[in-house]
């Protein structure tokens, strides 16, 4: 062996110690992504979690808002008897809605009918799976419904009607506006915002968020909804879980998993 | 060769030292004031806290204990290794239940002093949970005057405190080993970071289940509080390359917890009683 071809082993040694180190070093181990499991059904991304709250047929339960509204926001999640999942594809169930006024004097009452669908089963499939631990992910798509009323409201009783068969039971979340004092207020609040919330709060616009205006700003902030809970103690007066979302193929199907079920 | 080739050539060698020197110069934020073990120290750590969590009133691994610096005090309930009056070289400080723990959680704080309350409240968790051990560091996490050693024991590898949590998890593999942290609302870059009291994880991007049930039961039963998990609903504080977290996972343990606490949460938790006894219900779930 010459000099030279010892100089270029000893080179290549090194090159090779330093790739192994620097592979070592950036190794994806050190950023915590060797996970320890896929959580719920085997290959589910979860994505996003939600409190809900079980409806009872017998029981209502009861959701007090901020301040007097004069409308509110449910969205409601029909839970699939897992027997039931692969046979049908679509469910329907309903609620009954009362609205109270501060005296405690009924302003309102709505019965509500609704069908959740397996999303796999639409006709347009979406990849997005709703899992609760302890009861699996035979859970079915959502719907929403917003209740108006010209008198201003303080209290919603929520019970639930006879579901229809393959329905095990019905989950929903209540929302209120949230409350904005002025218009002032309404751009303070959304200028106090960091900037990846502003971005989220206006993605709908078709402008970037530095080209929309307070007028729009403002809209933005007075249109959030934010949930509220049920009033009581938990276990006797309502029954809480909690929602998870996901997706099967996150690669295929990332943002706005929800927006095909409106 | 051409002249194209030797500049490549040259330039692959630059790249390469680089990064030879960026990955054994890390910069100066990530300098660490401890003792560094030893790959053999590391292992007899480990063997040493094996044995003293299994049976803490043995005396095989006092030896090797009071050999590495600690000195031993036993109490009624418990058996502490601290380091002696005036030997601040960081080595940490640990309690083990005697007997008779009544859950294999080990709660550690790897921050005290600088995330303040952390190693209070762990200590009162261990004491109050009748939890099967606990941990934090014994020297600061920035230079100061009177401690020889600093340095931030989440991100020391080869260390007693990860030789702890690595010799607990051998012996109660189905226990939880959960890390206290605090963070500052002010300076979350996002709103949900700001709006937390509470984000846990498990060191992955990927939460497992025994990390949903935790979650499940603080949003449960600390319902004036904001529990979020990461990422699921906060996209920071994960604690992702936390050291203990990941040697946990390399030796197959997964019920390692990391728990970022408001400050307002930490305050609340050390005034009040029943909060306390809701969260270490939790963590012993």
């Amino acid at each position: 062996m010459t000099l030279s071809s010892l100089l270029r082993a000893i080179c290549l040694s090194l090159v090779a110690t330093a790739a192994a180190l620097a592979a070592w070093s950036l190794s994806p181990q050190t950023t915590g992504t060797a996970g320890a499991g896929a959580v719920g059904p085997e290959g589910m991304h979860l994505r996003s979690r939600a409190l809900v709250y079980r409806l009872d047929e017998r029981r209502a339960t009861r959701f007090v808002f901020s301040q007097p509204v004069t409308l509110a926001r449910v969205l409601s999640t029909p839970l699939i008897e897992p027997s039931e999942w692969e046979a049908g594809a679509a469910w329907s169930y309903g609620y009954r809605v009362t609205l109270f006024d501060d005296g405690g004097v009924v302003v309102g009452s709505r019965d509500i009918y609704s069908t959740g669908a397996n999303p796999a089963k639409l006709e347009r499939p979406i990849d997005l799976v709703r899992y609760i631990r302890g009861f699996g992910n035979s859970i079915a798509t959502q719907d929403q419904a917003v209740f108006e009323s010209a008198i201003p409201f303080t209290a919603m009783d929520i019970v639930g009607l006879s579901p229809a068969e393959g329905v095990a039971a019905i989950d929903v979340r209540a929302y209120e506006l949230r409350p904005v004092l002025n218009d002032a207020a309404a751009i303070a609040t959304y200028r106090r915002r960091s900037d990846a919330e502003r971005r989220d709060l206006v993605r709908a616009n078709a402008f970037p968020e530095e080209y929309i205006t307070d007028m729009e700003r403002r809209n933005v902030v007075i249109n959030q909804w934010r949930p509220i809970g049920p009033s009581g103690i938990l276990g006797q007066d309502y029954d809480m879980s909690v929602l998870y979302t996901g997706v099967m193929h996150p690669a295929a199907n990332d943002p706005g998993a929800d927006a095909g079920e409106q | 060769m051409s002249r194209r080739t030797k500049i490549a050539v040259i330039a692959g060698f630059v790249l390469l030292a680089v990064l030879v020197m960026t990955s054994l110069f890390p910069p100066l934020r990530m300098a660490s004031g401890f003792d560094r073990l030893s790959t053999s120290e590391m292992r007899r750590a480990e063997r040493m806290f094996e044995e003293a969590v299994a049976s803490p009133s043995e005396a095989s691994w006092q030896q090797p204990a009071r050999s590495s610096g600690f000195q031993i005090d036993r109490h009624s309930d418990f058996t502490a290794l601290t380091e002696t009056e005036g030997d601040c070289r960081g080595r940490g400080i640990y309690l083990l239940r005697n007997q008779g723990a009544s859950s294999p959680v080990a709660v550690t704080a790897p921050h005290r002093g600088s995330d303040r309350h952390t190693g209070t409240l762990a200590e009162m968790l261990f004491r109050e949970g009748g939890l099967a051990a606990a941990g934090w560091n014994s020297a600061p996490r920035r230079k100061s005057a009177e401690c020889s050693a600093h340095g931030d024991l989440a991100k020391a590898r080869r260390h007693f405190f990860t030789a702890f949590t690595t010799g607990f998890a051998q012996v109660y593999p189905q226990g939880r080993v959960v890390q206290l942290h605090g963070f500052d609302r002010q300076r979350r870059s996002s709103g949900a970071g700001r709006a937390a009291d509470f984000i846990v994880s498990d060191g992955t991007d990927r939460p497992g289940d025994r990390l949903l049930a935790l979650s499940e039961c603080l949003t449960f039963a600390l319902p004036e509080w904001n529990v979020r998990v990461y990422p699921l609903d906060a996209a920071e504080l994960g604690g992702l390359s936390n050291v203990q977290g990941e040697a946990l996972r390399e030796i197959g343990f997964a019920g390692f917890v990391h728990v970022e606490i408001s400050l307002a949460a930490r305050r609340a938790l050390l005034e009040k009683e029943d909060m306390r006894r809701h969260f270490v219900q939790c963590l012993m779930a």
